[in-house]
């Protein structure tokens, strides 16, 4: 019997930095090579950060986390990637889309109890977080997808492109 | 130690921190909770560039600072890369109560050795303001020993979170909502 109060984390890692995703929001979890696996770059996309994945049955848009939280999103570094990396598809409520990841990590559950609010200073800045856990002593922060794309649209609107894909 | 023993004496916590040692700082004593070690900061991707991330005390998350970057009123860079390394080489820290919109907020920042308690009268002679500090988080400028000492008031401090002041945040990122109660307890 499960017990419902918990909630599930999936615990990865970008960049050398270990964030969490909410299974709540988790489609799908794929596993690609890098680069083949962003196979269709956005029409105007200057950099990696955004390009369409091949998922299977659906071809989504996709965020490469080690590009926003590794490199400099203004000036289109990004930290090498790792050979082999994994793309989660999220459901976010503008549809869903794809976080490119280097590594993942057995999921994670935690008593609401246990997590942990951001202070409240923190929350004023508008940081795509939503909390934070505790795994092995090790906080992790727990992306707000849905604030995350919207950060990214502010920062770099010309890597957010509506593509019909199905053509 | 100047002041010691005088009648309505302030007390008052003087530091100097990493990236403006050449500054001598202090904090109304009763703003400072506790001196410690913390864990290195977990970074926080997209918060202002002086936001080194959460830490851990006594089982509640709390601010980390660069409190020089807030000081100097640094332009934000939102991203992303530099608050992944680790900017705490081993620093105490000092550990501090802000009043934020009727709550109690804590803050931390690394501090350099030699940090110290005074108590001093509370007429002292005033300095002139120092060019390269926030004068909106200063609450005065005295002379103490012969130096200049920069009194701080933290609690303006959710200006900078806010983007209102200092180096700014992108506004476009209001958080959906706000957590009811952020207090010490």
């Amino acid at each position: 019997m499960s017990d419902t109060r918990l909630r599930r984390y999936l615990p990865v890692q970008v960049a050398g930095q270990n964030f969490a995703i909410s299974m709540h929001v988790v489609l799908a979890v794929q596993q690609t090579a890098h680069p083949e696996m962003a196979s269709t770059p956005t029409p105007s996309a200057a950099a990696s950060a955004i390009s369409s994945a091949d998922t299977g049955s659906d071809t989504v848009p996709t965020v490469d986390l080690g590009f926003l939280f590794g490199g400099d999103v203004q000036q289109d570094t990004s930290p090498p990637a790792a050979p082999q990396r994994y793309a989660i598809v999220v459901a976010t409520p503008s549809g869903s889309c794809a976080l490119l990841v280097d590594t993942i990590h057995a999921i994670h559950s935690v008593e609401p109890e246990a997590l942990y609010d951001l202070p409240y200073l923190v929350t004023l800045t508008g940081c795509p977080f939503e909390t934070l856990i505790s795994v092995d002593d090790t906080l992790l922060p727990v992306v707000d997808v849905a604030r995350l794309v919207d950060r990214l649209r502010a920062v770099r609107p010309d890597l957010v492109v509506e593509v019909n894909y199905a053509g | 130690m100047p002041g010691n023993g005088h009648a309505g004496a302030l007390q008052l916590f003087q530091f100097a921190v990493p990236g403006m040692p050449y500054i001598a700082l202090a904090l109304p004593l009763p703003q400072v909770l506790e001196v410690g070690q913390l864990p290195p900061p977990t970074a926080l991707p997209f918060t202002p560039c002086f936001v080194q991330g959460v830490s851990r005390w006594r089982d509640r998350l709390i601010t980390v600072i660069d409190l020089a970057a807030l000081l100097r009123g640094q332009p934000s860079t939102m991203d992303s890369a530099r608050h992944l390394a680790p900017r705490d080489s081993g620093h105490r820290h000092v550990i501090v109560q802000a009043v934020v919109e009727r709550h109690i907020e804590l803050l931390t920042w690394p501090i350099l050795f030699g940090a110290k308690t005074l108590a001093v009268p509370p007429e002292l002679e005033q300095a002139s303001p120092l060019d390269d500090v926030a004068s909106w988080l200063v609450f005065s400028t005295v002379v103490v020993e012969g130096q200049p000492l920069t009194v701080l008031n933290v609690d303006p401090v959710v200006e900078a979170f806010s983007g209102q002041r200092g180096p700014v945040p992108q506004p476009d990122l209001a958080p959906d909502h706000v957590p009811d109660t952020n207090t010490t307890g």
